[in-house]
């Protein structure tokens, strides 16, 4: 019985008791990535256990609860309860530290060169001041301090901001020796001027006629001074051929040296060559369609040498493969001082229309392929002194200023008054850039024209493309014909070809790489991501007719903008010959309110820029202000009208009129506003339309209290006669009084 | 109780967005000497003149819903409940002004007043009241790419 007993509980015996294993429901911590000092909040809660083990730096902890910890370094935290286990890593990123900033040599003289350089640790971004900005978390950086100059390092990453500073001191020196071993070594479309000195920089004299020195190198044709250079520099956008003279001076802080020997160099480039995209321009060669029949001008040897373009925009690509070669070093202007390439997509793209450099084995061809680009970026900073600065500067280099935007929305219906900075830039850079004969500003028509896209645009609503001293480019597509959003307008000179209804677009020069329009990963995008054939609107058939006003200018550098204007009006082609626009002004050029004078033609323009007599000095007439108070009839096909007459004026030949109008009437958008000459061509200056809020929703129009619409229209037209303008309301509801309005006439004998 | 009954089913119901303000009626005007010039204070966009990280956070902290309507590297323009209220938390803020009372189309931000060619930064109500004569404003506009 003992045995069967001892038997019956010898199981028990030799099983020891059931043992209770725990389990982890969770085991977080919040946030799991910090920097030194914060802290993270961990939370737990376990099951079987009677409370738990956390490690390190915690230790005996309940089964479910919270602890906050704030670990140094990136640290696993174990979580033992019970025999069960929870990993927790908590990554502590280590604060941005700079290792070493130093400049050498530390000790230079003004304008001479010190450099600096840098290595941090755990740095997302860093500057540099005073100067350089934003520069990469290791590197090295060129600098020419004038005086004494701390430099300050200052980078961001986890963790308060790591500064360092370095000190490059500046010893002013008393004489200098003049240069030697100058060198200027051909290359294609460029010199690469090579020399010799001891401390400072160097000035370089420069310019395409020997006999230069430092007080007569601004009466040298094609002359310039590049400061504060080093060696080697090279001096682009030069013609090949062409001879070029320079002499150097070492510089430093107001002491210079003697200027050593003049040398002088010719840019060579390769005999031939191939544009591989140039058949996918089919604005420039379409024996389909519509073009801009170049090839005669360029057969000819007319592609814009000597000619210098200012591209007003955004930025510009300045190293992109098919741009360097006609960028004019030095010459453009940066209105943020270091401006990313990043952000100069559009502004590549016009450059490319107006410039890429033809025959150098890659990309596109532009109009004027040897003509010299400077960028003024002054889209990055629009303000309206910058307006005024960019309209102005290099004034008496820049022979074309090519202007694909504007500072006023498109597809509102609204009018936009020109800012007055703005309006005396382009009135300046008229009468007194390129010496006296104008600079030539192209400017886009506007894309407001598609009504089903908001309010319905006329360019001539729009101040800037509709001043007197801009020549406002529409655009046509390859089938000849208005694209739907391109503005017209009494103001509109010429035409040129851009997207059109089909949607076929430009091609052209972007970003380099996959920073522009054309990211590379596109099937609709060009298959080399250093070019677009996207780019479109009158942004795009803007520097297409600029393109040919450069190649005007270089067969006869000395007309004037308003001959410019005249010879691309005159020699514009008659496009869709069934357009119901097409009418002859009172001197028989067929002129339309969507085309201008029609597309234009950069053969014709050339042949007859050999030819033209240039108009002359220019003349203007004022018309009375008439304050008749004439009331406007209510929805009347008649409307009410003005006539002033015009006797005695001495113009033979109308270039531009201007009509200012101030009209009280609580309803615009019921309006239709046009000019008549008697025997001569007729404005609409204002078509009846609609206006739209923020939501696309009809809106008021805007007053029209002393506007100015401007008309090319009458190209050639004697000024003397009877001008009558008429306004209608040709929607009932509201009336109103036509105020006062004055006609402006220019033109010549 | 009605009331009592009201509040409690007012503490259910999700607070409704603030209404987009229309712009002010009331123009400010501002002169280039020969004649004046209407503008609309925008009541829900704001301008912050050369951006930093820290006023974006600042300003988003105030407003979570603030959206980037223009952004460029000396200017940034937010689209805001009620910029007035914004502005008067964040005094470094501009506003911003359209040509039209509708709000569509060209707007502007005054920076400073330049007179004889001196440039100085003020107020924008001095910037505008002070325009005229020798004096004219220099103003901010968002870029049109045609």
């Amino acid at each position: 019985m003992r045995v069967l007993l001892a038997l019956l509980f010898l199981p028990l015996l030799a099983c020891p008791p059931p043992i209770t294993i725990g389990s982890i429901g969770f085991f977080r911590g919040s946030p799991l990535d910090i920097s030194p000092g914060e802290s993270v909040q961990l939370t737990w809660e376990a099951e079987n256990a009677g409370g738990c083990l956390l490690n390190p730096d915690v230790g005996d902890v309940p089964a479910a609860g919270a602890k906050q910890v704030t670990p140094d370094v990136t640290t696993v935290y174990e979580l033992k309860c019970n025999g069960a286990f929870g990993h927790l890593t908590i990554n502590v990123r280590p604060h941005v530290s700079i290792t070493r900033f130093s400049a050498t040599p530390a000790q230079t003289v003004p304008d001479g060169v010190s450099q600096l350089s840098w290595v941090t640790d755990s740095a997302a971004s860093c500057t540099i001041d005073p100067g350089l900005g934003e520069v990469p978390v290791n590197g090295t950086k060129t600098v020419l301090p004038t005086q004494t100059t701390t430099y300050t390092l200052t980078c961001k990453g986890a963790g308060p901001a790591a500064v360092s500073t370095t000190v490059v001191s500046v010893v002013p020196v008393t004489s200098l020796e003049v240069p030697t071993n100058v060198v200027l070594t051909p290359q294609d479309g460029m010199l690469r001027a090579t020399w010799l000195q001891g401390p400072g920089s160097a000035n370089l004299y420069f310019a395409e006629q020997p006999g230069i020195d430092a007080t007569n190198i601004n009466t040298k044709v094609g002359s310039a001074i590049f400061r504060k250079v080093l060696s080697p520099f090279t001096i682009s956008g030069l013609v090949n051929g062409r001879t070029y003279y320079l002499r150097v001076s070492a510089a430093s802080g107001t002491v210079e040296s003697g200027l050593a020997t003049e040398v002088s160099g010719i840019p060579t480039g390769p005999a031939t060559g191939t544009d591989p995209y140039f058949s996918e321009q089919w604005h420039l060669v379409n024996p389909n369609g519509e073009d801009i029949n170049v090839s005669g001008a360029w057969a000819a040897g007319v592609k814009g040498e000597g000619v210098k373009i200012a591209v007003v925009d955004e930025g510009v690509d300045e190293n992109h493969e098919d741009l360097r070669q006609n960028i004019l070093t030095g010459a453009g202007h940066d209105y943020l001082g270091n401006a990313p390439v990043r952000l100069a997509e559009h502004g590549t793209c016009v450059a490319g229309l107006l410039s890429a450099r033809d025959l150098n084995g890659v990309g596109v061809r532009g109009v004027a392929p040897r003509a010299g680009l400077m960028s003024f970026n002054v889209l990055q900073a629009l303000t309206s002194f910058n307006e005024y600065d960019a309209m102005t500067r290099q004034k008496d280099l820049v022979s074309v200023s090519n202007n694909s935007w504007g500072d006023a929305t498109d597809n509102t219906g609204l009018l936009s008054f020109a800012d007055p900075q703005w309006l005396r830039g382009v009135a300046e850079g008229t009468r007194t850039g390129r010496g006296g004969k104008g600079v030539v500003y192209f400017w886009a028509s506007g894309n407001g024209g598609d009504p089903a896209q908001g309010g319905l645009d006329d360019s001539n609503f729009d101040a800037q493309a509709a001043s007197r001293f801009v020549l406002a480019v529409g655009g046509v597509g390859r089938d000849g014909k208005k694209p739907l959003y391109a503005e017209g307008g009494a103001n509109v000179l010429i035409v040129a070809p851009t997207e059109g209804n089909d949607t076929v677009a430009l091609v052209t020069t972007d970003i380099t790489g996959s920073a522009g329009y054309n990211k590379g990963n596109d099937p609709s995008e060009h298959r080399d991501p250093n070019y677009s054939k996207t780019m479109n609107g009158t942004s795009g058939s803007t520097p297409i007719a600029a393109g040919v006003g450069v190649l005007v200018l270089q067969v006869r550098p000395e007309l004037s903008w308003r001959d410019v204007r005249r010879v691309l009006a005159l020699s514009a082609r008659k496009n869709d010959a069934s357009s119901a626009g097409w009418s002859d002004n009172g001197a028989g050029l067929h002129v339309n309110h969507s085309y201008g004078f029609g597309v234009v033609d950069a053969n014709a323009a050339v042949l007859l820029a050999r030819t033209i007599v240039p108009v002359g000095p220019e003349l203007t007439f004022a018309g009375p202000v008439l304050s008749q108070g004439l009331a406007i009839p209510d929805n009347d096909g008649t409307g009410r009208s003005s006539t002033t007459t015009v006797t005695g004026s001495g113009i033979g030949h109308v270039e531009s009129v201007e009509i200012e109008v101030t009209i009280a009437h609580t309803r615009t958008a019921d309006l239709e506003l046009s000019l008549q000459k008697v025997g001569g061509a007729g404005d609409l200056l204002y078509p009846l339309h609609t206006c739209v809020d923020t939501q696309n929703k009809l809106a008021p129009c805007s007053d029209i209290d002393g506007f100015v619409f401007n008309s090319v229209r009458h190209l050639d037209e004697p000024a003397d006669g009877e001008w009558i303008l008429t306004v209608k309301d040709r929607v009932t509801g509201t009336v109103g009084t036509l105020t006062s309005w004055q006609l402006r006439i220019f033109g010549r004998q | 109780m009605q009331i009592l009954l009201l509040v409690s089913v007012l503490s259910q119901v999700p607070l409704a967005p603030l209404p987009v303000r229309p712009v002010e009626r009331a123009p400010h005007t501002w002169s280039d000497g020969k004649r004046s010039y209407k503008l609309w204070e925008s009541p829900v966009l704001i301008a912050e003149p050369s951006p930093t990280s820290a006023r974006r956070d600042a300003l988003l902290a105030l407003e979570p819903a603030a959206t980037l309507v223009v952004d460029r590297p000396t200017m940034r323009v937010w689209k805001v409940r009620d910029a007035a209220a914004v502005r008067a938390r964040l005094a470094e803020l501009r506003p911003v002004f359209h040509d039209s009372s509708s709000g569509a189309g060209r707007y502007r931000v005054p920076l400073a007043l330049v007179c004889d060619g001196q440039r100085t930064e003020l107020p924008w109500l001095e910037v505008l009241e002070r325009s005229g004569g020798a004096c004219l404003p220099d103003f901010w506009y968002p870029p049109v790419l045609k």
